[in-house]
């Protein structure tokens, strides 16, 4: 299967931190159509990983590609075919829902944004807030928006930085219904950085271990939990892996 | 283009919607009803004393006053525009600069294919539409006043050269606005984001014009300065160094030739574009070099 997303040798050092760098070596493969958990401790070097691969950070070392375009070479190519939900998400509170969908519709290229926020809007279920101040939504409604914004442009890699950080049981539950939907009806691939490992289970086909910015393990779930016969969870799994280190 | 389009719409959209921005809008429209005021005030006490001094005398005299440009009692808008003028359009620019970093948008705007340049380059039109929103509001306050004051509407050449007046002050305030947005792209602190700016405003308004036409000390506070006086060494090799860049004395200077005040030179009004044009062109060159690092760099409180 095509990758779709692709690095080799990936490395970013911090503009004045010596020692180790945040994202060291990094050499993945992520095929069409996967739905990749990228886990580790805070500040294991996934946040760099993902804004390196969002073209937000230039890498020291190394090259990526996503949809076959260098995330450095052919920015804006890459731009095209990847949607971002940033930790923490957050819009223009003095706008509108659809004034915010509205801007970043516009800023994708979408000619026709209103026809296609509606079409979005009525896939997530969430339909009838268009008018209202964002101001006034809670954090699960901002993770939706979040997710509106990313996918209106339709695109085919959706990158997730910790997307249920900070939502309760009822939050996760929608967010984790809407990516697997994301993924089986709209074909997307997604990258998505996390450590709730009860979500990973439940969503995603591969993961990936990162440590001290290096990427210990990567296989897919099923094999995983196969290859660990000896461990409960994917919870157990991973402690064992970040303690052995493989 | 399509891009920098979307970021001026919402720039204006997000101006309109801000209290700050829309109360510094009303004081600016009010100064001008003041200049108005003031104005009308200081030509009204001129012809008391004309007609009183006439009447003392028992004969008909000339007015001295009957020839004054129908634009001098806007004069004072002169010196709003350099004073209040510019601390708004340094205000808005920061505000404009500062907004997608402390709402944390700028991550997901940049992860658009939108180039930095675009970026930058929408917002700084975004912040001058909304100066040219202010400017428009107040050339049409400064027209209704000198019709209501003169009790008849101005003239094709005076309304031409109040049009031009405005669209003089909107060239003049472009490096303050870039200067505001350079400020809140940049600063690590938001309080750093707005008292950087106005430490230059406050420079570039009260010491540069000092040390420029140091030889006429309170030509800064004139709406028009008059020629230099002095020839003192230090205040003329401080003259050859900051004249160029004082565009407040630049500004002042062409305003008046604009308005055809009475004694003006209208003869160095190519030095003054010229400054102008350099300082606006050196600032918006400054702005285009801002880099996705520095836009996504943290701001803190």
């Amino acid at each position: 299967m095509r990758a779709a997303i692709r690095t080799n040798g990936l490395t970013k050092r911090y503009n004045g931190k010596a020692g180790e760098p945040a994202l060291a070596d990094l050499s993945l493969e992520v095929p069409e159509g996967e739905v990749f958990g990228l886990l580790g401790h805070n500040g294991a070097g996934k946040t760099t990983t993902v804004s390196i691969l969002t073209t937000l950070l230039d890498p020291t070392a190394g090259s990526a590609e996503v949809q076959g375009a260098d995330v450095g070479k052919s920015s804006a190519k890459v731009r095209r075919s990847i949607g971002y939900l940033p930790e923490n998400v957050e819009f223009y509170d003095s706008l509108s829902l659809e004034e915010n969908l509205v801007f970043f519709a516009r800023l994708s290229g979408l000619s026709r944004p209103r026809e296609r926020i509606r079409e979005v809007l009525s896939f997530l279920d969430f339909e009838g807030h268009e008018k209202e101040r964002l101001s006034t939504f809670s954090k699960g409604m901002r993770q939706r928006v979040g997710i509106a914004q990313a996918i209106l442009h339709k695109p085919s890699v959706l990158f997730l930085d910790e997307p249920t950080s900070g939502l309760d049981p009822a939050g996760v539950k929608l967010l984790r219904d809407i990516i697997v939907r994301l993924n089986s009806e709209l074909g997307m691939t997604i990258f998505m950085n996390t450590h709730l490992l009860a979500e990973v289970t439940k969503t995603c086909t591969s993961i990936g271990v990162l440590r001290a910015g290096r990427l210990i393990y990567h296989d897919s779930l099923e094999r995983t939990l196969r290859s660990f016969p000896a461990q409960d969870s994917l919870e157990e799994i991973y402690l064992h892996i970040e303690a052995s280190g493989a | 283009m399509n891009a920098t389009r979307t970021i001026v719409r919402q720039e204006i959209r997000l101006a309109f919607r801000e209290r700050l921005a829309v109360a510094l809008l009303v004081v600016f429209l009010g100064m001008t009803l003041a200049s108005a005021a003031i104005g009308w005030s200081s030509h009204h006490t001129v012809m008391s004393v004309y007609q009183e001094t006439v009447l003392q005398l028992g004969r008909d005299v000339p007015n001295p006053f009957a020839s004054a440009p129908a634009l001098e009692v806007v004069t004072n808008t002169i010196i709003y525009i350099v004073l209040i003028g510019a601390l708004l359009a340094v205000v808005v620019g920061v505000r404009a600069g500062v907004r997608d970093r402390r709402s944390g948008v700028t991550d997901l705007v940049l992860s658009r294919p939108i180039g930095v340049r675009s970026y930058a380059a929408g917002k700084l039109l975004g912040v001058q539409a909304w100066m040219g929103v202010v400017l428009a509001a107040a050339l049409a306050v400064s027209w209704l006043s000198v019709w209501l004051i003169s009790r008849s509407p101005l003239g094709v050449a005076d309304t031409g050269a109040l049009v031009v007046f405005f669209a003089l002050a909107w060239i003049f305030l472009l490096p303050f606005s870039v200067m505001g947005l350079i400020a809140g792209t940049r600063s690590r602190h938001e309080s750093t984001a707005l008292l950087a700016p106005l430490l230059i405003w406050v420079a570039i308004t009260f010491a540069i014009p000092q040390l420029g036409t140091a030889q006429n000390p309170t030509a800064m506070l004139n709406p028009v300065p008059s020629a230099a006086s002095t020839t003192d060494i230090f205040f003329k090799v401080n003259h050859a160094i900051f004249q160029p860049i004082s565009i407040t004395e630049h500004f002042k200077h062409m305003s008046g030739v604009i308005m055809r005040l009475p004694d003006i030179a209208s003869t160095a009004w190519v030095g003054d574009v010229l400054s102008l044009t350099l300082v606006a062109a050196f600032s918006v060159g400054v702005l285009l070099l801002t880099t996705r690092t520095s836009l996504r760099r943290p701001l803190y409180e």
